[in-house]
């Protein structure tokens, strides 16, 4: 008998549980991949100040590299910078990042288990307040009795399905996206991003060459609309890339970021969505990793609030919701409205706008409020489109 | 090595060949098809993202 299941042990599932364990509630996190932290879905950059502020700690083994900022592209090669003297992101070993923070989740007091699959949620006759959730674990049907259940079980989440929460995304927003890590590549800076913009490159989103250490690096990039699958503009970008074309392809990966904001309602009796199951993801920038383990803490918290008042009701678990529409969800609502900025935007227009920007020192910009906190690889394009509105 | 399951009731709108990465789906002679080589993640071959199933309207693709 647990007080609270977590399904998914990805960065929003372990920071959940985590702050539940520390809080004294009895957690057990669920994974229903047989390894934690695989197979990656991730650019895999973030921001150090964004951990930092979270609390949480990261070892030197899940860093590959670090990072001093970014350099974006427009569609004609027009340079914008924004590089920072010392480092302030991190390019991350997302299987052993997901690891340690699954292991941060057992070691606080969760039970962790893998290879355990969510299949139903158990309610009292049928309807009435949870009672547990059906899974299988290795293959064999179990129940778990628990009162709520927490579904930190990604974009497809299940958990909110079952609960009415979640929607399928239309598909004109839903950016399909595809990333290789490559071996064996020159790279022009170890220590600098790089934002590609264009239509002829990525339409309805960008491209993005991440150094992982040595001669390696993740490359990929994310479509909206446009002529042909994300992978085959992934081909053509390599191709056209000098540095990239001698490189060997060690992993692929795929998957869908919706962009189209978070959701209405992220909670339901006994039910609490977190990080991408309730698309707490950046709508600008498509990164998601800061918000979730962001949202995960709230969560931790306001369901262990409702473990200690044993009060798993829809209403008074609206104090996540409120709470972390709160936190992000201004940001989320400008990233909306600077992405319809975006697409309205024609290459010319963001040569122009590039033109105009030339150099950010981010030794400035990072002391201010605002999205460069919240996940620095991604939100930086947040930030360039922020300027690009005040200028 | 599980495999997308395409169901009979598929509407043939083509949500799902539009938004798939790898290029996997194809509409032709009024079917859907799915192109197993291209889609499942190389080098391992294990997982499919699942995005056509994240998409569809009437839930006929998933895994």
């Amino acid at each position: 008998m647990y007080d609270v299941v977590v399904v998914g042990a990805g960065p929003a599932g372990s920071l959940t549980a985590r702050t539940l364990a520390e809080k004294g509630a009895k957690v057990l996190l669920a994974e229903k991949r047989p390894e934690i932290g695989v197979p990656v879905r991730c650019g895999e950059a973030t921001g150090i100040a964004g951990l930092e502020q979270l609390g949480v700690k990261v070892g030197k083994k899940a860093v590959r590299n670090k990072t001093r900022g970014a350099v974006i592209y427009s569609p004609n090669k027009t340079r914008v910078e924004f590089l920072s003297e010392k480092p302030i992101g991190y390019v991350l070993d997302r299987r052993l990042f997901d690891k340690a923070l699954a292991r941060q989740a057992a070691e606080a007091g969760a039970e962790v288990t893998v290879d355990t699959a969510a299949t139903a949620i158990l309610r009292r006759n049928g309807e009435g307040e949870v009672i547990g959730v059906e899974v299988s674990r290795g293959g064999e049907r179990e129940v778990v009795e628990c009162s709520c259940v927490v579904g930190a079980d990604g974009v497809e989440s299940r958990v909110g399905r079952w609960a009415g929460l979640t929607t399928r995304s239309p598909v004109r927003e839903m950016t399909s996206c595809v990333e290789y890590e490559m071996v064996g590549v020159d790279i022009d800076s170890p220590d600098v991003m790089e934002f590609y913009f264009g239509s002829e490159i990525a339409p309805g989103g960008y491209a993005w060459v991440f150094p992982k250490g040595g001669d390696t690096v993740n490359v990929g990039l994310g479509v909206r609309g446009g002529e042909g699958s994300a992978i085959s503009y992934l081909r053509e970008f390599v191709r056209g890339m000098e540095g990239l074309r001698k490189g060997r392809v060690t992993r692929l990966v795929s998957g869908g970021v919706p962009v189209q904001g978070p959701i209405e309602k992220s909670v339901a009796q006994g039910i609490v969505l977190v990080g991408d199951a309730a698309r707490q993801i950046d709508p600008l920038t498509g990164g998601g990793l800061y918000n979730a383990m962001h949202c995960g803490v709230i969560a931790g918290e306001a369901v262990a609030r409702a473990v200690e008042a044993k009060d798993f009701s829809e209403e008074y678990l609206r104090g996540y919701e409120k709470k972390w529409r709160e936190e992000i969800g201004i940001t989320l609502l400008k990233s909306l409205q600077l992405k319809r900025i975006l697409d309205a935007m024609s290459d010319e227009d963001i040569n122009a706008a590039a033109r105009f920007m030339g150099r950010v020192d981010l030794g400035e910009l990072r002391l201010e409020k605002g999205p460069l906190h919240q996940g620095m690889a991604l939100d930086i394009v947040g930030f360039l489109q922020g300027l690009l509105l005040k200028n | 090595m599980s495999s997308m399951i395409i169901e009979d009731h598929c509407l043939l709108c083509g949500a799902c060949v539009n938004v798939c990465p790898l290029g996997a789906l194809e509409l032709r002679s009024r079917r859907l098809m799915l192109h197993e080589d291209r889609c499942f993640e190389e080098p391992c071959r294990r997982w499919s993202c699942g995005l056509c199933s994240m998409v569809c309207p009437v839930e006929a693709i998933h895994r």
